[in-house]
């Protein structure tokens, strides 16, 4: 393989590293062309050390600007533009001139309601809102210039330490009257945040970016939804939640409550590294007491921070009027409008939410049956008079049953009347998946309305349904699409989560929370996390490679490798015996855990090709080894020429699908040859069918094991290539290698058939205790395994099977099973998550002849109850 | 039934390499800044680079998975994972903040799976570098796309080798390494790459 280097090429090497080289005329054109080849690759590759036209490039000043404007000096930058401080030529005044960047995302249509929204914003006109004086355009990219103030953002004031409450007091009545003056011109400013305030050198501050931020994150929860999420600090609850419907005067209210917080205390009142923790405390949890950080705070500003930020925006004060009027009580030291929420406040609060719990439940179940027949024949008048009567009596049940049938027979407009009943008959229902079933069918209707105690699990049944339609089976973070339906989806979780949950469930949800979150937002994780590769050689002192070599506590590989590390130092410092001393001991270790010269490949994805590519690191170290051992020790060791070779008979592989072994070779004694290993050691081999495979194995003897097969398969083979199956029933499991090529019987490929799921559908809601999994037989079929398992998001999608289930019937109910089945199932499959299942059918010969290709899911309505 | 499957995690690994006291460059401002959390900073500093990796993505790529990938489909995927392990990324010269996007893109092909099957990926808007003037920009384009079209010319090792070298900045024994030679090897197979490259650079060059 290795030809004579071509001297040019020497000459070349030896120029590139610096050396002096006479260059034969004939070959000095060639000489040349690749010093250029190289130039050009250097100039490619070097960005110039000082490049800012290109950087300026990306940001040019709009020419007619810079016309009527002279830019002095840049004041920020955010992800929306650029903020200059300019000097308008004609009025000869400072202005702050903002040019829209929005970071080289195209806007679109927004840029025209921008433009609307902001030569409406010119009109507003007070002493505490920084006024807009005029939008423009240039070259399409909009402008527009305000009033320069001289000051710094509240948020710089408020990093230098938390503010009196005196001056607090004064700035946040600044910034109400600000506020109110905007709510009476019907503006709601919905992104205050100390960023958004500026105070001058008198004190005086200023509201600005008005209304601005409206328009664009409106569209923005699709484009830019990575800044928008990454920092919910200053939402209100309702803005968190995605509820417009909601946003209004008390979303400016609410934030007027974050600002005085912070300048009080100095953090932000919801404060996390994540934002996802962000979201999920400014949604759930009250901001800690003003009082309980410095009790130096008074009391009544407490309350009216905590006024402020009530979740329901009902709760908060009226309007802004409201609020300046409690600060001037406060300042006069007269009590307030908003009470303190006391203890009796709380344990309202608390029954409020709780009672349900404890409602009653025997009258249901007996009227449910009796029911069906006469629902047939009657109006949808009838219907809902006579579902409320029964919701009147309390039987919830039969009123959803009843609701639902006139649901069925009900118009548009008709169903908009009913939709309030059956939430009401939902909340109150004890048949837990007809009440999932019922709510799935109304609440695209009222999709921010809560049902009760059962959110949890409509919120996990459309959790279930986007698992259902993803690839994966999961919420997948990587291929998913930010849709509408996710955002549904999000703020039913988020409505659960202020529900009564276990902590499993809270943390199911919360898992599944994120990973949407990371679907919606455009940042995702890499899913890198450092393995030390195991085909390096470790670093170190001689002595601790030694030590390494013979510690027993550590990885036979790992001191196998050690020991090759060894061996390298001493043959460097040409200590030859002892090089080969430490050669032989690591030959020793890893022939008991990796025997494998050649033939394995290492695990590198879906190439079909991927017989082509070289050897595992790890089959090159063991092969470096032995070369190493035999040219130390030439007479005493020869070049290993062991293999197994075996043949690939039966169904042809279509070149779209490519299919490997999993083989493990170890010493017989050895339990696990991968312990202690951070993954295992690689051993697939590609199955090829055009010439017979081979593996190159040491001298000695194995426990030769097949661990299944990996296959690789391009679109839509995928599905397809699970169909594949490998007989190797009558290979060995134990072999012997001396110099020799053993030959193993062939390996025969086959296809199984597909097993198609008949009940439960796919995402349905069951109820554990009475549904019944069903599939269709396979002839032949002498036993079936269901697999179980489940799915949650960490934040990537991950499945947990947790029991496999042996019958001889087509079907399983899960109440027919062990009491240690029972147990496995009560602990696994939890009201709200996602199940799933898949059946393998075997033949007499215990052949798997038979595997579902669709995997079942479900959301489980009912947990199984306890015998 | 398949047997799960073990992801080969390379280590990432920074060269340090050590460089006089200079006037800070463009990329060293924005490296800091983006450090800084400037986001506007690093697409900035990745705009600078993108024609460079596309290069680099196109190569990488030879025509074996072209049909399959799009390199903008890489490149997107690179963009969003260097954002996420920026913090890792130290500067040590100009070139450094290439050659460990590179190293990432490396990386993520070789363990891809199935994260570029196009239809499944996300649009993730990368920033673009824009040409500075009529003149030197259109002249440092052409000269990028020669030298893309070259690269696909040569044979997978050749291409391989200076890929290697050059774009992710691995020292001979490093490149040696990966490929299974020894540094000595990977110097004669740079060179004879260069020859086969430059004879492509000059053919082009007499075509044009």
């Amino acid at each position: 393989m290795v030809s004579q280097p071509d001297p040019l090429e020497q000459l070349i090497s030896a120029h590139l590293a610096g050396e002096q080289v006479e260059v034969p005329a004939t070959r000095r054109a060639e000489f040349e062309q690749a010093l250029a080849a190289h130039a050009a690759l250097q100039q490619l590759l070097t960005v110039a050390p000082s490049s800012y036209p290109e950087i300026a490039s990306t940001d040019p000043l709009p020419p007619d600007v810079s016309a009527r404007f002279e830019i002095q000096r840049e004041l920020g930058r955010g992800g929306m533009g650029v903020v200059y401080l300019a000097r308008q030529r004609s009025l000869d005044r400072p202005v702050a001139l903002k040019v829209l960047r929005p970071g080289k995302r195209e806007l679109g249509p927004t840029l025209e309601r921008f433009r609307e929204e902001a030569q409406h914003l010119a009109h507003l006109r007070h002493p505490h809102i920084v006024s807009i004086h005029e939008v423009g355009d240039a070259g399409g990219e909009p402008y527009f210039t305000m009033d320069f103030i001289d000051g710094e953002p509240l948020s710089a004031t408020i990093a230098r330490g938390p503010l009196p409450p005196s001056r607090a007091i004064d700035v946040l009545k600044q910034i109400a009257v600000a506020i109110q003056h905007a709510h009476r011109h019907g503006i709601i400013h919905r992104d205050l945040k100390p960023g958004n305030v500026l105070l001058d050198q008198s004190g005086h501050a200023f509201v600005t970016d008005f209304g601005l931020a409206r328009n664009i994150s409106r569209e923005s929860t699709l484009t830019q939804s990575g800044e928008l999420l990454g920092t919910p600090q200053y939402m209100a609850p309702e803005q968190a939640r995605g509820d417009s419907s909601l946003i209004g005067e008390s979303t400016d209210l609410h934030a007027l409550g974050l600002l005085l917080f912070e300048m009080l205390t100095g953090r932000p009142a919801f404060a996390s590294s994540s934002p996802a923790d962000v979201l999920v405390k400014l949604l759930h949890e009250t901001p800690p007491s003003l009082r309980s950080l410095d009790r130096r705070i008074p009391r009544d500003l407490d309350t009216i921070c905590q006024k402020l930020l009530e979740k329901s925006p009902a709760a908060r004060y009226a309007n802004v009027s409201a609020l300046l009027e409690d600060v001037r009580r406060y300042e006069k030291g007269e009590p307030l409008i908003a009470r303190r929420a006391g203890s009796v406040a709380r344990a309202t609060r608390w029954a409020r939410r709780h009672w349900k719990i404890a409602a009653t439940a025997l009258v249901t179940a007996l009227v449910a049956l009796a029911i069906i027949p006469p629902l047939f024949d009657r109006s949808y008048e009838e219907l809902v008079q006579w579902g409320n009567e029964e919701l009147a009596s309390g039987h919830a049940d039969t009123a959803a049953r009843v609701y639902d049938r006139a649901w069925q027979i009900a118009t548009q407009q008709q169903r908009r009347e009913l939709v309030g009943s059956i939430v009401l008959a939902c909340r109150d229902m004890e048949d837990a998946k007809a009440a999932v079933d019922l709510a799935l069918q109304v609440f695209e209707f009222v999709p921010d309305t809560s049902f009760g105690r059962y959110d949890y699990l409509i919120a996990q049944a459309l959790v279930a349904r986007q698992r259902a339609q993803s690839p994966s089976g999961a919420i997948d973070i990587w291929s998913d699409k930010p849709t509408d339906d996710l955002q549904l989806v999000k703020s039913r979780l988020e409505l659960a989560l202020t529900e009564k949950l276990t902590p499993q469930q809270r943390h199911d949800a919360q898992q599944t929370l994120a990973a949407i979150n990371m679907v919606l937002s455009r940042s995702k994780p890499t899913g890198r996390q450092p393995v030390p590769p195991l085909d390096e050689l470790p670093n170190g002192s001689m002595q601790e490679l030694e030590t390494a070599l013979q510690d027993e506590s550590l990885a036979i590989w790992s001191r196998a490798r050690a020991g090759i590390a060894l061996g390298r130092r001493l043959e460097e410092e040409h200590r030859t015996a002892e090089a080969a001393a430490a050669y032989r001991h690591a030959y020793d270790l890893a022939r008991t855990v990796y025997p494998v010269y050649e033939g394995v490949k290492a695990a590198m994805g879906s190439r079909v090709d991927r017989s082509d590519v070289p050897d595992a690191g790890e089959c090159l170290l063991v092969r470096d080894l032995v070369t190493s051992l035999h040219r130390l020790s030439p007479d005493t060791f020869a070049l290993p020429q062991g293999s197994i070779t075996f043949e690939v008979v039966g169904f042809q592989l279509p070149p779209s699908i490519g299919i490997d072994l999993s083989l493990q070779l170890c010493a017989p004694d050895v339990q696990n040859p991968h312990q202690e290993l951070p993954y295992s050691l690689p051993r697939l081999v590609p199955l090829r069918q055009d010439i017979p495979v081979r593996v190159g194995v040491l001298d000695g003897t194995y426990r030769l094991e097949c661990r299944g097969n990996h296959r690789r398969a391009d679109g839509d083979a995928q599905r397809l290539s699970r169909l594949i199956q490998i007989d190797l029933q009558d290979w060995p499991t134990q072999i012997e290698i001396h110099g020799n090529a053993v030959q193993l019987p062939p390996v025969r490929l086959r296809l199984a058939e597909d097993i198609p799921l008949i009940s439960p559908g796919l995402s349905t809601a069951m109820d554990l205790n009475k549904d019944i999994f069903k599939w269709e037989p396979i002839a032949k079929a002498t036993s079936y395994q269901v697999q179980l398992l489940y799915t949650t998001e960490t934040p990537s999608p991950n499945k947990s099977y947790f029991l496999t289930v042996t019958t001889d019937q087509p079907q399983l109910r899960l109440a027919d099973l062990s009491p240690a089945q029972q147990d496995s199932i009560r602990e696994n499959l939890v009201a709200g998550r996602t199940g799933g299942w898949h059946v393998d059918a075997f033949d007499e010969a215990n052949r798997c002849i038979g595997t579902s290709l669709q995997e079942g899911q479900f959301l489980v309505a009912s947990e199984l109850d306890t015998r | 039934m398949g047997s799960p499957r073990l992801d080969r995690r390379k280590r990432l690994e920074i060269e340090v390499r050590s460089v006089g006291v200079e006037p800070e460059s463009t990329t060293k401002v924005l490296w800091r800044r983006a450090r800084d959390g400037d986001p506007a900073a690093y697409e900035q500093l990745f705009s600078l680079h993108v024609d460079r990796l596309l290069v680099f993505v196109r190569a990488r790529l030879g025509s074996g998975l072209r049909e399959k990938v799009e390199p903008e489909d890489v490149l997107q995927d690179a963009y969003v994972a260097a954002i996420k392990s920026f913090a890792s990324f130290e500067y040590t010269d100009d070139g450094a903040f290439l050659r460990w996007m590179c190293r990432i893109i490396d990386n993520r092909l070789r363990d891809a799976h199935d994260h570029f099957s196009a239809k499944k990926r996300q649009e993730v808007v990368l920033p673009r570098s824009a040409p500075t003037g009529p003149v030197t920009a259109l002249g440092r384009v052409e000269r990028r796309q020669e030298i893309a079209t070259a690269l696909l010319q040569l044979s997978p090792e050749h291409r391989e080798v200076l890929l290697l070298r050059y774009f992710e900045g691995m020292t001979a024994e490093e490149a040696g390494q990966r490929m299974s030679r020894s540094p000595g090897a990977i110097r004669n197979l740079a060179a004879r790459a260069l020859i086969e490259l430059g004879r492509q650079l000059s053919t082009q060059k007499d075509t044009n």
